[in-house]
């Protein structure tokens, strides 16, 4: 080899270095962004959706409901009754525990492609899409059950509201206020229900 | 200033100073000796008196030095100033037998003296003493920038043949004396300059972070053990003769906080286990591989000659310390770039090539590799 092929050569491996090294530098910014990703869709206790993904999501499936005769969109306000009290007397690490568990139970007594999210502290909301009343309100009272009984020593249930697109409008604030007004009520049920027992 | 620049290739030392000291300007005030090492370096300060009788002067160990824009190869390269202002002085900085063990106090008082000739233009040429030198001048930079103090020093460490890994000793001369381990500060007074710092490599590379490693010595990039990169960039390459001056085509940069590059490095010798420089780095430190090509060494040379004679204007006068490295890299060009210094700033010229260079870029003094410095000067004369 002479120099100028021995130069040429040393250039081509400088190339392939500097290929392999840019290639690894793209796979460490995809890695970032996934991740990146993740923390700006997830709720990092739960890892169900957090609520900026939820009102994306919500966004773009009421456009759709417009759109589309026929179409119903459940948007369901869920919110853990006397949850305060497991922070209060077991400490903030059993009441993450807690809300880890009710996460993991939303998410297999729904399906997979509807959208269960956590709202903030210990609200959470569903959305469902290609169901009927019926349907939504017997996993719901399954759903309940099964937290009561889970919960029972520390006297959790749930407490939830419906709101369904397009029947009560089309106006994302509104329909969440309903299904969250609806909510209390429901909540205002199960507190007088307690005084009576 | 005038100054006058001579050489001789004359194989007996005594003859080529006799031939200096026949060109050289009658009564001139200060003169710089570039000696090859070839000549018997005991006989450099006796010689020199004998024909010069007791000048003020400092020379240096040198393979390869300008004579204006000629390369002088084994000769003596003389430069000879003559003051036109009383005003004008120089004065020399002299340390030497400098190791680890004394490297803070040189360190002291090298900074007192640079304090002390804040916004002169000070000339350093140094012996590499086995790295002490070039981590001296980055310790120099560290602490004048600390002081908030702008560095007025610049120059080159002595270049002289190598053997394998040796290099052959290298010397430093002043007045009638021998300094080994040493260098030399001289210092000029009521001189305007400007230093431009040429160095023309490719700004784009792939950057690697210093996790382990020891002054020159680099033991881990990335993590992981640097041997394998010169291995991979020498892969199939044969013969492996002489392939580590094949790895000067691709120099490392520090990359700076706003992602320049602070400082070149070139690589000298490796193992599976090391990575071994031409200058220091330390752990931490962000190096981009690069890459360098002769036409582009050139073209940086000329556009920071013309930004030089641009702002600067005429000088009467101008240093080069250009790093060795780049000379090979220059290959049949290596005398071109002293040409266009000559064409371009139209100034005597003076300089050689270096094993380092010392220099100032970005508000930042450091030591240099592959770069090539190029110094402006003019007195300041009284109307």
């Amino acid at each position: 080899m002479n120099f100028k092929d021995k130069k040429l050569k040393l250039f081509l491996n400088y190339i392939e270095e500097l290929t392999e090294q840019y290639e690894e530098l793209l796979n460490q910014k995809r890695e970032l962004l996934v991740e990146l990703q993740r923390k700006a869709l997830y709720d990092p206790l739960t890892g169900l959706f957090n609520r900026h993904a939820l009102i994306e999501f919500l966004n773009r499936e009421i456009e759709r409901v417009k759109r589309e005769k026929n179409e119903k969109l459940f948007i369901i306000f869920l919110d853990l009754d006397n949850f305060k009290q497991v922070n209060d007397l077991y400490g903030h690490k059993k009441g993450d525990e807690v809300l880890k568990e009710v996460a993991e139970l939303l998410k297999s007594h729904f399906r997979k492609y509807d959208i269960v999210a956590r709202f903030g502290g210990d609200e959470f909301m569903v959305v469902v899409r290609n169901s009927s009343r019926e349907n939504v309100e017997e996993i719901l009272r399954k759903l309940q059950r099964r937290i009561e009984e889970i919960f029972k020593k520390f006297g959790i249930s749930v407490s939830y509201g419906i709101a369904v697109a397009p029947n009560d409008g089309t106006d994302l604030d509104r329909l969440i206020n309903l299904a969250d007004k609806r909510m209390y009520s429901m909540k205002e049920r199960h507190k007088a229900k307690k005084v009576d027992n | 200033m005038d100054t006058v620049i001579v050489s001789s290739k004359n194989p007996i030392f005594r003859f080529a100073v006799r031939e200096l000291k026949e060109k050289a300007p009658k009564g001139f005030d200060f003169a710089l000796f570039a000696v090859s090492p070839n000549y018997p370096y005991q006989d450099v300060p006796a010689t020199i008196k004998k024909e010069f009788g007791s000048i003020n002067y400092v020379g240096f160990s040198s393979s390869s030095a300008f004579e204006n824009i000629k390369l002088v190869n084994d000769g003596i390269v003389g430069c000879f100033f003559k003051f036109n202002s009383p005003k004008t002085k120089v004065c020399t900085f002299v340390k030497e037998k400098i190791n680890e063990k004394n490297r803070t106090k040189v360190l002291k008082e090298l900074i007192a003296f640079l304090k002390e000739r804040k916004g002169k233009l000070n000339v350093v040429i140094g012996d590499f003493i086995e790295g002490e030198f070039p981590i001296l001048i980055e310790k120099v930079g560290e602490e004048l920038q600390k002081l908030g103090i702008d560095s007025p020093l610049v120059g080159g460490v002595t270049a002289t043949p190598t053997q394998g890994d040796k290099r052959e000793k290298s010397y430093l001369f002043y007045n009638g004396n021998t300094v080994e381990n040493g260098f030399i500060v001289v210092s000029f007074s009521n001189v305007d300059f400007q230093v431009q710092v040429s160095s023309g490599v490719f700004k784009k590379g792939p950057v690697y972070t210093v996790t382990k490693c020891d002054s020159f010595k680099i033991y881990e990039l990335n993590g992981k053990k640097a041997g394998y990169l010169p291995k991979k960039l020498l892969k199939d390459i044969e013969p492996a003769e002489d392939n580590r001056f094949l790895l000067w085509y691709t120099p490392f940069g520090i990359v700076g906080e706003k992602d320049e590059i602070e400082a070149l490095r070139v690589i000298r010798s490796f193992s599976d286990e090391y990575v071994e420089l031409w200058g220091p780095v330390k752990e931490g430190d962000r190096l981009k591989l690069s890459v360098v090509l002769s036409t582009e060494l050139l073209k940086d040379a000329e556009e920071n000659a013309r930004e030089l004679k641009a702002s600067f204007g005429m000088a009467d006068f101008c240093f080069n310390f250009s790093c060795l490295a780049r000379a090979k890299i220059l290959e049949q060009f290596e005398e071109k770039e002293i040409e266009l210094y000559g064409r371009l700033l139209n100034a005597p010229l003076f300089g050689f090539f270096t094993h380092g260079e010392v220099a100032t870029k970005n508000g930042k003094l450091r030591i240099h590799n592959l770069t090539s410095v190029i110094v402006a000067v003019r007195e300041r004369y009284e109307l």
